[in-house]
């Protein structure tokens, strides 16, 4: 699903981000990505959906080579990628619904298809019964979960989560994981940054570990932290 | 593009306007006000263009022929000249006899008759859109000719003036319409800043450049439209009164006719509107879509 090979990145102002990073993760896989702040995690998943480009080495997704990619063909192979985020990044103005719905409108999804995918991510997520208020009354976990459901929408091969429970008390994380743990049964690919420990420990998933841009750590069924 | 894309993207552009009102409204003003400033200069440009043709075709070119040249062949070279509509043949005895009519001083014919210096003469009647100073120097050119005539310090000076229009009209209009686009791409950078987040989002779902373009780009043209819209109506009003008011005052200035301004001014006024709303907007999103 993903390869990673020999990948720096750098930015413009000297900062490296990532060097030589050699990954290859399998599709339907769950990964944990761990580390502490500015250790290149977002980085990581900016590359993912080419949002920028390798300073070095190669980077393949969904079998696309990232680096030869044309710029007209991104926001179709982004089509095949969910997004979340620890901060939702809801439409204030619209509604659960909306907000949903948008992600398939912009790509110009038929009627048919919006009126059919919606209310069943909806239900998959448990928020059938809110779809028509708005984002500003629901609880931080209810608008996660808004913004999840707006990330599979388009039923992607791939979800990346950017410390998604970041911003959620220990409960509501869990019933995010029960949910990511569901989309992840039905075939999708899941990378998930994060600073929780007691998730990434008691889920027993494959964990990456970066630091200042090394990978320090790949293991199977790992826990967050050696040194604990 | 489908029908519901298409209803999107105008309900977005509305709602853009509607969201910075007041800018909106200062936006179509000052696009109102360079347009006007356009129309003018149109309105100027081309009456002054049909007055200086219509003072051409007046005119005639005065030739002076040397003595003993060969009258009938250099006729004939200046009727196959382009422009030339007619040549009319006055000899130096004809010369002598209007001379005498003219000055009222009898028995000059008979004094000049002996001895007449006048040249003879071919007087050259010019189409409508003839060039005169060209046509004058080809004809100057041909052999036998001595010399040519004709209104060239009024001609020049017409020139001129046309001149100095063209180029303070093109700087002024070259000044407000930096103003314009200045005004334009701040009022649709509002509209962007207010939608960061749903464009953020828009790139991240995988929508196109184009789909989050258009709103954009519709909002400006109708910022330009508005401007555009409002500008027709007031120079086709103030020149439907400008034309009546110099009919009566001054009838012998040629004006063009309202019909034939208004069909220019509309196809002008509109395009160049809507070309500054479009451009406005493509400026201002640039550097919204690097996400």
């Amino acid at each position: 699903m993903i390869q990673f090979q020999g990948v720096s990145k750098v930015y413009n102002n000297g900062v490296v981000a990532l060097s030589d990073i050699n990954i290859n993760i399998e599709k339907g896989e769950f990964v944990f990505l761990v580390g502490p702040s500015g250790a290149g995690k977002t980085t990581f998943m900016k590359l993912i959906i080419r949002r920028e480009l390798p300073t070095s080495g190669m980077i393949y997704v969904a079998n696309k080579n990232l680096n030869k990619m044309k710029l007209g063909e991104v926001p179709y192979f982004r089509r095949n990628i969910g997004f979340i985020f620890q901060d939702f990044k809801l439409l204030p103005n619209k509604t659960v619904f909306e907000n949903v719905s948008f992600a398939l409108e912009v790509i110009e999804a038929s009627q048919r298809e919006i009126s059919r995918q919606v209310p069943a991510v909806l239900e998959l997520v448990g928020l059938k019964d809110k779809a028509h208020i708005f984002p500003s009354e629901l609880s931080g976990g209810e608008q996660q979960r808004v913004s999840l459901a707006r990330s599979i929408v388009n039923r992607p091969h791939l979800l990346l989560a950017d410390e998604p429970t970041g911003n959620l008390d220990p409960e509501t994380s869990w019933g995010l994981m029960d949910l990511l743990l569901e989309i992840n049964k039905r075939g999708t690919t899941i990378i998930m940054s994060t600073h929780n420990k007691g998730i990434v420990d008691r889920m027993r998933k494959r964990v990456i570990a970066l630091d200042a841009g090394k990978m320090i750590r790949d293991e199977q069924k790992g826990v967050y932290g050696v040194e604990g | 593009m489908k029908v519901k894309t298409f209803f999107y993207f105008i309900k977005e552009a509305t709602t853009g306007l509607i969201r910075n009102g007041l800018m909106s409204l200062t936006s179509i003003f000052t696009i109102t006000l360079a347009l006007i400033v356009l129309g003018c200069f149109y309105i100027v440009t081309t009456n002054t263009n049909h007055f200086a043709n219509m003072a051409k075709s007046v005119l005639e070119i005065r030739v002076y022929l040397n003595d003993k040249a060969d009258s009938v062949g250099i006729q004939n070279k200046i009727l196959s000249l382009d422009g030339v509509k007619d040549v009319k043949f006055v000899s130096k005895n004809e010369g002598a006899k209007w001379l005498e009519k003219t000055l009222g001083v009898n028995g000059l014919k008979n004094y000049l008759a002996e001895e007449n210096p006048l040249p003879d003469m071919v007087n050259v009647k010019l189409t409508d859109k003839a060039n005169v100073k060209q046509l004058a120097d080809a004809i100057n050119a041909i052999e036998g000719v001595n010399e040519v005539e004709y209104g060239k310090t009024f001609v020049e000076s017409m020139l001129i003036i046309i001149q100095v229009i063209w180029v303070v009209g093109i700087g002024l209009i070259v000044i407000i319409g930096m103003v314009v686009l200045y005004i334009i791409v701040n009022t649709i950078r509002l509209t962007l800043f207010a939608r960061r987040k749903e464009i953020e989002i828009m790139k991240l779902v995988g929508a196109t450049d184009w789909f989050i373009r258009w709103p954009f780009i519709l909002e400006g043209v109708m910022l330009g439209a508005g401007g555009a819209i409002i500008t027709i109506i007031l120079i086709s009003k103030g020149y439907h009164l400008l034309f009546h008011y110099i009919k009566q005052l001054a009838p012998f200035i040629p004006l063009l006719s309202e019909r034939m301004i208004n069909a220019g001014l509309f196809w002008l006024i509109s395009l160049v509107g809507l070309a500054f709303g479009a451009i406005g907007s493509l400026f201002s999103i640039k550097r919204f879509l690097k996400v």
